[in-house]
């Protein structure tokens, strides 16, 4: 038996070649030299036994049943077929083996995976991570839930590097699509809350806001962060609405200044005072389910709009899914009954029921629960997934419905409790051009 | 093989185990590793492709030749005289056909796609490593990686639960 564990059972020799070895052996042409492959960390995978045939392990068996050129190498195969894997089947091939693990959690890996990375962040009571910075405007520290897999998570939660920039304390306030809107706080009155633009990917800061006009602070506002890498990758809005007012504040990083842009929501009956929206094509989209629409302005051109919802007085969250928008809605007067529209043709504002389920059937439970409250908070961008917190107010849960088995799955219990946000995340590996290209 | 016409430069592919075979130009160049050694001039004599065996090259020169009509610039005559679509559809056809080889051919020719760099050929035989991972079960896809298991009972449990998403 080889000594040193099973990660280390076999040498480059034992490498059944999957072709005939160069004879003579020639240099490869010099394009390919100059082109050094940024997957040469993974050589040692080799060695682990990572894609190949451990020969002196499988030797009986590997000669009855396989070839031994029936293999990849992982150089290779990491090179050449992973960047073209969907990350859900990056977290597939991390149940294979060890080796695979390691290769398949590695962020260079990762990132050049063309599918949509999903994760969380909620928060905690973990007293244990002293030292951060970044808590929810009750007290409770950020935490992040990895839904992606294992390994180191994607993000420190803490956000380090805005600590060492000098902030002693941020709230989170909104993501969206990779970049995060933070107030950072804690500073004695009458100073104003400022706001943080940051993609904690890349650990930059995007911008630094001064507070708007209106001076109130972040709990008093309905606030919506925009940003598309789709579209302009350098370019961000934050619109600020005071709870009681029909007038937003824009900042955005074109004219790095506040304005003001009266808004139609008051016209269309708009009165939520946290807002769901989605942020696409260059339109907020924020949900108004008090008027059962939803209300549009496109940011370029300033115009309001409104989509009717298909149902009246229903509240749901909206979310963005294979690239069409989504409702996700529980009926709480109707036996809990969940149901998922997808909005088929946006110009047209027709919605079709994709999906409807009985949901405490789907909680193990004839009828509803009446301690327990669940909500919808996100919708998967590409797969038939949504996300719920819910449960009683002591085993406050995240939860996945999957469409297609129709099964809820358990994914973390939530410290928090009812009432805080659980923010889907979707990192953004964009780096930051003030000029905006 | 490709036979020799008039007015077409042929270019000469020797496979380490002693086969030649003559191309023509446009042909080779599908092949980027190819190309460049052509525009550097290093192409005078025949090509030696170092680590592909006549088998294998014989198969990517196959899906060159079919290919390059459509994608070469030299093809533009023989692509006005069908419809691109159903030339498009025929093409397809041809390569679900091409790629039905069994598991070793297939790595082989990810293995000659890459170093010759021919991205078509790579797309499509990487593309059948993908559809095997994302739609199998975890056994078939160590099976057909020629991986074993080396998670311990407990562990595989952890790591399963937190990719579980990813099987359903």
């Amino acid at each position: 038996m080889p000594r040193g564990g099973p990660d280390h059972g076999c040498t480059e020799q034992d490498h059944p070649p999957a072709i005939s070895p160069p004879r003579p052996r020639q240099r490869p042409p010099p394009f390919l030299r100059a082109g050094r492959s940024p997957f040469r960390f993974l050589a040692h995978l080799r060695q682990a036994g990572c894609g190949v045939v451990k020969r002196r392990r499988n030797k009986m068996r590997k000669r009855k049943q396989r070839r031994p050129a029936a293999s990849l190498p992982a150089d290779l195969l990491a090179e050449m077929v992973l960047p073209r894997v969907a990350y859900r089947s990056l977290c597939r091939l991390r149940c294979v083996s060890r080796s695979w693990r390691a290769l398949c959690s590695d962020r260079r890996v990762v990132r050049r995976s063309p599918q949509t990375i999903f994760d969380f962040f909620s928060h905690s009571r973990d007293a244990r991570r002293r030292g951060s910075i970044c808590h929810s405007r009750e007290g409770h520290l950020l935490g992040f839930h990895n839904l992606s897999g294992s390994g180191r998570p994607l993000i420190d939660p803490s956000l380090p590097f805005l600590r060492e920039r000098g902030y002693a304390s941020v709230t989170l306030i909104h993501c969206c699509n990779g970049i995060l809107l933070c107030s950072a706080d804690g500073r004695p009155p009458p100073s104003p809350a400022e706001y943080i633009v940051c993609n904690p990917v890349t650990e930059e800061i995007w911008a630094v806001l001064p507070a708007p006009a209106s001076h109130a602070p972040p709990r008093d506002n309905n606030i919506c962060l925009c940003f598309d890498p789709a579209i302009v990758p350098s370019y961000f809005a934050v619109f600020v609405k005071p709870l009681e007012s029909s007038r937003f504040e824009v900042y955005s990083s074109e004219t790095p200044q506040w304005t003001s842009l009266l808004s139609d929501c008051s016209d269309l009956g708009f009165a939520g005072d946290d807002l769901g929206y989605v942020f696409f094509n260059g339109t907020l989209h924020l949900s108004a389910y008090y008027s059962s629409s939803i209300v549009t302005l496109d940011t370029k051109r300033e115009t309001w709009g409104a989509i009717r919802m298909p149902e009246d007085n229903k509240p749901a969250a909206i979310g963005l899914s294979r690239g069409r928008l989504h409702l996700v809605c529980i009926d709480y007067d109707n036996d809990w009954q969940l149901s998922i529209w997808v909005l088929e043709d946006y110009a047209s504002g027709k919605w079709t029921l994709m999906h409807i389920a009985d949901f405490p059937g789907l909680l193990g439970t004839p009828r509803r629960v009446p301690t327990e409250i669940y909500e919808s908070v996100a919708i998967h961008p590409e797969c038939n997934l949504v996300f719920f917190t819910g449960g009683e107010e002591r085993s406050w849960s995240l939860l996945s419905y999957d469409m297609d088995t129709q099964k809820v799955q358990h994914i973390s219990s939530l410290e928090s409790g009812p009432y805080l946000p659980c923010l889907p995340y979707i990192p953004c590996f964009v780096k930051w051009s003030s000029d905006g290209h | 093989m490709a036979t020799r016409e008039a007015g077409k430069k042929m270019i000469m592919l020797k496979s380490p185990d002693g086969m030649e075979f003559e191309v023509e130009e446009a042909v080779a160049m599908e092949s980027q590793t190819i190309r460049k050694m052509i525009e550097d001039d290093c192409a005078d004599t025949a090509i030696l492709i170092p680590n592909i065996n006549s088998k294998i090259l014989s198969r990517v020169i196959e899906y060159c030749n079919k290919h390059v009509p459509t994608t070469g610039a030299t093809g533009a005559a023989a692509s006005d005289t069908v419809a691109p679509a159903a030339l498009a559809e025929d093409l397809k056809i041809w390569d679900a056909e091409f790629i039905k080889v069994n598991r070793a051919t297939r790595f082989d020719l990810i293995q000659a796609a890459s170093y010759l760099n021919i991205k078509g050929l790579l797309d499509l035989t990487s593309q059948t490593t993908i559809d095997t991972i994302s739609d199998n079960s975890l056994e078939e896809i160590r099976s057909f990686l020629s991986t074993k298991n080396d998670y311990l009972p407990e562990e595989e449990q952890t790591i399963r639960r937190e990719n579980q998403w990813a099987f359903q």
